[in-house]
């Protein structure tokens, strides 16, 4: 049997959204330690890594390893419905293969999905030797990105040991937004060596949805290596996402 | 031709985005045969240069290829090599349907059926060694790779996916899941609106892919046994199959008695022209390569302008732009990667 019970139904609103901008189905592994998904878009190109742990609900309830195969654009538009003020109820139920969705707040209102056989392959997680990160506001993420799409549909990322570059080069201008330890964005970095790497916009703009539930967000990469952002979730949990590099030239 | 599975088999449809970054083996004769029944004008006619002899084909393989490229799809045509001995009849039977098409067309024509003209032409089409190498010149200059299969252009086109060298076969044939190949793709060189012959009706036709493992487990058989079900059905090897056996019909024979050959004891009156063991064997083993190579390179941009306007007529504004597009479209593609490459194996 699988319960869980959040006392801010928006936190799943975020979360869901953020999911499903890289996948339409996708298993939730409820376990009895928490809830996760790891899913990769179509084109491979991201890869998104979610835990909740059980003590992130304020009640949580799972008895055994359970699969939740569900449609995220379902789920999406009922959590859409969710109010401010509202708590959020997740039942498992069995017999009927659904998932019931609890919206309480001054009314209470009670939605039931078909959960889905979904085959999926495990993924690994890509392995990559990060020889950078920095932890940078979520919102400060949000407007870099926004910035570099002003001129170009791509981005590169510059870790050094004392700033975080975003840089854009378009056909008409340029985009360079750097945060320096002396940036109140800037809340910690590390850099072995100096470390760059070019992002398509599109994923990072999809990904950076989820910085609505978080403060914070780590970058890590190494030079034409994948980029990780993890987003820490107030109250436990995190989003995490791999994004692979452009290369440039031959 | 090719085996029709169409009743038995599910696809998935799909949009070209969902390819986005693959490598598709695509089957070239069928694609080049889909180019010269399409691209003709109202009354039949195929495009033709100045000197009378027939683009389509090339018009076709341009187009197509920039489309998906555009799409971040890396398209590597396969060539088919000496047919295999078992197909002489399926030849002979194809050069009677394209002779008896031949005579309608000019029939229509002459009691001035355009559409029916149209129809009938679409059947006609004959692609000669001429036109094969006029396409292979045409890939080379647009840096897209092709290679050339010993004997049968599908089986080549299994074999490199089965590799891991292309994600998928690209082809209307359902004959690449026979030799084993992992997926198809239909519809892949088609997609877009379509009339359908003599009703004013247009259909969206859009790429579904199939999954070999995925239908193999749906239906409950082995590959050995969806073979089975094809020779009862009809191959390339023995066109006619067996009278009255359509795929359900032959998917409920062969796994109520397990094999063709335990099969055939209940079907009274089953013949083939040939040794249905020998087809099996083609199926299962058949002749293939590794010596290939795959690999997308900028194209010849003023290469291609001349060859196609310079020799064919093209129009010199259209080649331009479309070999424009592929040149921005193959340079997106190569700087993308995708995490595959940072999964340990």
């Amino acid at each position: 049997m699988f319960r869980a019970l959040l006392s801010d139904a928006r936190t799943w609103t975020y979360i869901v959204d953020a999911l499903s901008t890289l996948v339409d189905e996708a298993n939730f592994v409820a376990k009895p330690d928490g809830l996760s998904m790891r899913a990769m878009d179509p084109s491979h190109v991201a890869m998104v890594d979610f835990v909740l742990p059980s003590d992130a609900f304020d009640e949580y309830e799972c008895d055994q390893e359970t699969l939740l195969g569900v449609n995220l654009d379902e789920m999406k538009k009922i959590m859409r419905r969710a109010r401010s003020g509202d708590t959020l109820e997740m039942i498992y139920e069995e017999a009927e293969k659904r998932l019931k969705l609890r919206l309480r707040g001054k009314t209470v209102r009670t939605f039931s999905i078909h959960l889905l056989d979904i085959t999926a392959e495990e993924l690994p997680e890509p392995s990559v030797e990060f020889k950078a990160f920095a932890i940078i506001t979520a919102d400060a993420l949000q407007e870099a990105v926004k910035d570099a799409a002003v001129t170009s549909d791509h981005v590169k990322i510059v870790i050094q040991p004392d700033k975080v570059t975003f840089r854009a080069m378009g056909d008409l201008g340029e985009v360079v937004v750097e945060m320096g330890k002396d940036s109140e964005a800037l809340l910690d970095i590390q850099a072995s060596e100096e470390s760059a790497a070019t992002y398509t916009l599109n994923y990072l703009a999809d990904m950076i949805k989820v910085a609505k539930a978080a403060d914070t967000v780590k970058l890590q990469l190494s030079t034409d290596m994948p980029l990780r952002i993890d987003f820490n979730l107030p109250g436990g949990g995190r989003v995490s996402y791999f994004l692979a590099p452009r290369i440039e030239g031959e | 031709m090719g085996v029709n599975l169409r009743g038995i088999v599910k696809a998935k449809e799909i949009t070209l985005m969902d390819l986005r970054g693959k490598a598709i083996s695509i089957d070239a004769y069928n694609a080049l045969y889909q180019f010269l029944a399409i691209i003709r004008q109202p009354d039949g006619t195929p495009l033709k240069d100045s000197q009378g002899r027939i683009t389509s084909h090339l018009s076709g393989l341009l187009y197509r290829t920039v489309n998906l490229v555009e799409n971040g799809i890396k398209p590597v045509y396969v060539f088919d090599g000496k047919p295999p001995e078992l197909k002489a009849m399926e030849i002979e039977r194809r050069k009677a349907v394209k002779e008896e098409a031949v005579k309608k067309y000019e029939e229509a024509l002459a009691r001035g059926d355009l559409e029916a003209a149209r129809m009938y032409a679409q059947a006609t089409s004959v692609l000669t060694e001429d036109m094969v190498n006029q396409a292979k010149r045409l890939l080379d200059l647009m840096g897209i790779p092709y290679v050339q299969a010993p004997s049968e252009g599908e089986a080549q086109a299994a074999y490199m996916a089965k590799k891991g060298d292309v994600f998928a076969c690209g082809s209307q044939d359902y004959d690449s899941l026979l030799f084993g190949a992992p997926r198809l793709v239909r519809n892949i060189s088609i997609t877009g609106r379509r009339k359908l012959p003599r009703k004013n009706v247009y259909i969206e036709v859009k790429p579904e892919l199939i999954v070999l493992d995925e239908i193999l487990k749906d239906l409950g058989i082995s590959r050995e046994q969806l073979i089975d079900i094809a020779i009862l059905v009809g191959t390339d090897y023995n066109p006619e199959g067996i009278k009255g056996i359509g795929p359900k019909k032959a998917l409920a024979l062969i796994k109520q008695y397990g094999s063709l050959e335990k099969a055939l004891k209940h079907i009274p009156g089953a013949s083939f022209p040939v040794d249905p063991v020998e087809i099996k064997e083609i199926f299962l083993k058949p002749q293939v390569t590794d010596s290939y190579e795959v690999k997308w390179r900028q194209p010849d941009i003023e290469g291609v302008v001349k060859f196609l306007c310079g020799e064919h007529d093209f129009s010199e504004s259209r080649v331009r732009k479309a070999v424009e597009k592929l040149d921005k479209a193959m340079k997106e593609t190569k700087t993308r990667t995708s995490l595959d490459m940072w999964f340990k194996k």
